[in-house]
């Protein structure tokens, strides 16, 4: 049996699933409240955005998008995704029957772990398309921040998103054992979002611990213009990271005595 | 050994915590095609037992050999040719009840026609849109049952499958063991803590309280031990020359009551004769009903 079969299983479990919604809201957040805060009129006076967006709208509006994903949004979702995909199995009380079905145990986790990349590839693809719709309705009602003559500098974008995928694979490993690991949803959301915050506040005001080691925030680190000389370094320690985290992991779920 | 077994377990044992034993000294054998009723009170041991044949719990102590083969070492083989439902339905409730299927059908190489078949022979091929979380309890246990048969499993294990089904659904059920035994040579093994349940449609019984087999065999043999223990209650005139004229009978006299063993009613009469010629009134000869529940229950309140 092939990881092809076993994935597809794992895409059937997602049908009708809140899996697929949270994608959609999470990636909406940043594009919609791109919309409302940019305009050229705030308290009836022009706001100072006309001057900074109207020289290269699209890239202005995709870095600010690209910022606010990468701080905030992005690792939520890896926390939320990281911990709804395995509940799952264990809302329904069905871990039994999977692991009484014929598939090995690595073809079951990993299946699973590619099944939660695609969804933060998903989040990203939607993010993208999200913020050209932002942007195009933020054109019409802001007509002098001129979107219609700029372009977009897709390459770059790619670039940068690619990296922010780089960066968030460690924290996504790691919330991927933690999800499959506990049963209670409180523990990997509880660690994600309480670790999350400590480096985002490590990382801008209090530094405690130098934040291009602290994995929980590199997708933020990477967007911070002043860190672009420590960037390729945490790329590779993200890739590092999440290589061990998804070793240790799946030793940890093939040594589970009772399923 | 019956090379024909299709479960084997040697020496299982297994201990949920450190010093307290689930399971001790478990031997269990099922041959090929058989239906095998594996009994016992709740807490036996017999959903552990079943887990460790499923690999759903490591095995600690013994050994576990399904088709002949060792069960650590061919996991992926044996699990590709048995069908299992083990404790509460296990299914996605967001899923409807075809979709439920779907998840599996590749995975046990089943085919779309398949899953239309198994949900006919559960009286599921009619649930539509519905998801299964709207399902009543009897419905998600068939739909388990579906699940179990997708693979045209050739064992069958089943977790005290009558769990929620009505009457009418445990009589269907039966039907559907017994149907799929003999028309398609399934071997069956399940569990259950109600011997009158299964009683009607197994060959084979084994009987486990507080985690040790306290028998195992044939439902012939469990009725000829059931016949062994069946007991005559008598009280008389004077109990003790009763008790030395029924002295071939190893008589006890329990509470100013005797009571004997008997095989047939023949003897009751024998007895009853021999203690009229004696000219001893008889005011009690009571043939105790010992039925086979009351067999299980005399054999597991025993052992506890």
């Amino acid at each position: 049996m092939s990881l092809a079969i076993s994935l597809k299983s794992e895409f059937l479990k997602t049908k009708r699933s809140p899996t697929w919604i949270l994608t959609l809201i999470m990636a909406a957040f940043a594009p919609a409240f791109m919309l409302l805060v940019f305009q050229e009129e705030q308290d009836g006076h022009l706001s100072d955005d006309i001057a900074r967006v109207s020289k290269d709208a699209w890239n202005f509006y995709h870095y600010q998008g690209w910022g606010i994903i990468s701080m905030v949004f992005l690792p939520m979702f890896v926390v939320l995704m990281s911990t709804l995909l395995p509940q799952i199995e264990f809302r329904n009380h069905t871990w039994k029957q999977v692991f009484a079905a014929p598939q090995s145990l690595g073809k079951l986790y990993f299946s699973k772990f590619l099944l939660f990349q695609f969804f933060i590839l998903a989040f990203i693809a939607l993010h993208i398309i999200l913020v050209g719709i932002s942007g195009y309705f933020s054109g019409i009602l802001n007509p002098r921040f001129n979107f219609s003559g700029n372009h977009l500098d897709w390459l770059k974008m790619l670039m940068q998103l690619g990296k922010t995928y780089v960066a968030i694979l460690a924290l996504s490993t790691f919330q991927f054992w933690m999800g499959m690991r506990f049963k209670s949803f409180l523990v990997p959301i509880g660690v994600g979002v309480l670790m999350s915050i400590l480096g985002m506040i490590n990382m801008i005001g209090f530094p405690v611990v130098d934040a291009d080691k602290y994995f929980f925030n590199f997708s933020g680190f990477i967007v911070i213009k002043s860190n672009a000389a420590k960037v390729p370094y945490v790329l590779w320690s993200s890739a590092a990271y999440a290589a061990a985290f998804l070793i240790l992991g799946f030793l940890d779920f093939s040594r589970i005595k009772e399923r | 050994m019956n090379d024909n077994y299709i479960i084997k377990t040697t020496g299982l044992e297994h201990s949920h915590a450190k010093g307290t034993k689930t399971l001790t000294n478990i031997n269990l054998n099922v041959a090929k095609g058989d239906i095998y009723g594996f009994l016992g009170p709740n807490g036996a041991g017999k959903t552990t037992t079943l887990r460790l044949l499923l690999g759903l719990t490591k095995i600690q102590t013994g050994k576990i050999e399904v088709f002949g083969q060792e069960f650590s070492s061919n996991r992926l083989a044996i699990l590709r040719k048995v069908g299992s439902l083990i404790e509460n339905p296990s299914l996605y409730g967001h899923l409807r009840a075809y979709e439920n299927l779907e998840v599996y059908r590749e995975i046990y190489g089943a085919s779309k026609a398949r899953v239309t078949e198994v949900l006919k022979i559960v009286g599921l091929e009619h649930t539509g849109k519905k998801k299964v979380k709207s399902f009543s309890l009897g419905m998600k246990q068939r739909l388990s049952v579906a699940l179990a048969l997708l693979p045209n499993p050739e064992l069958l294990i089943l977790d005290e499958p009558a769990n929620g089904l009505d009457p009418t659904g445990i009589i269907e059920l039966r039907e559907l063991v017994k149907k799929l035994n003999k028309e398609e040579g399934m071997t069956i093994l399940m569990s259950s803590h109600q011997l009158a349940e299964i009683e009607k449609m197994v060959n084979r019984i084994g009987i486990i309280s507080k985690g040790e087999m306290i028998f195992q065999g044939s439902m012939n043999e469990l009725k000829q031990l059931q016949k062994k223990q069946s007991k005559l209650l008598i009280h008389t005139s004077d109990d003790q020359t009763a008790l030395q004229v029924l002295k071939a009978h190893e008589p006890e006299l329990m509470e100013g009551v005797i009571s004997v063993s008997y095989h047939n009613e023949q003897e009751i009469a024998k007895m009853s004769r021999a203690l009229y010629e004696k000219q001893l009134d008889i005011y009690l000869l009571h043939p105790q009903q010992n039925n086979l529940e009351q067999l299980f229950m005399d054999l597991t309140t025993q052992h506890a």
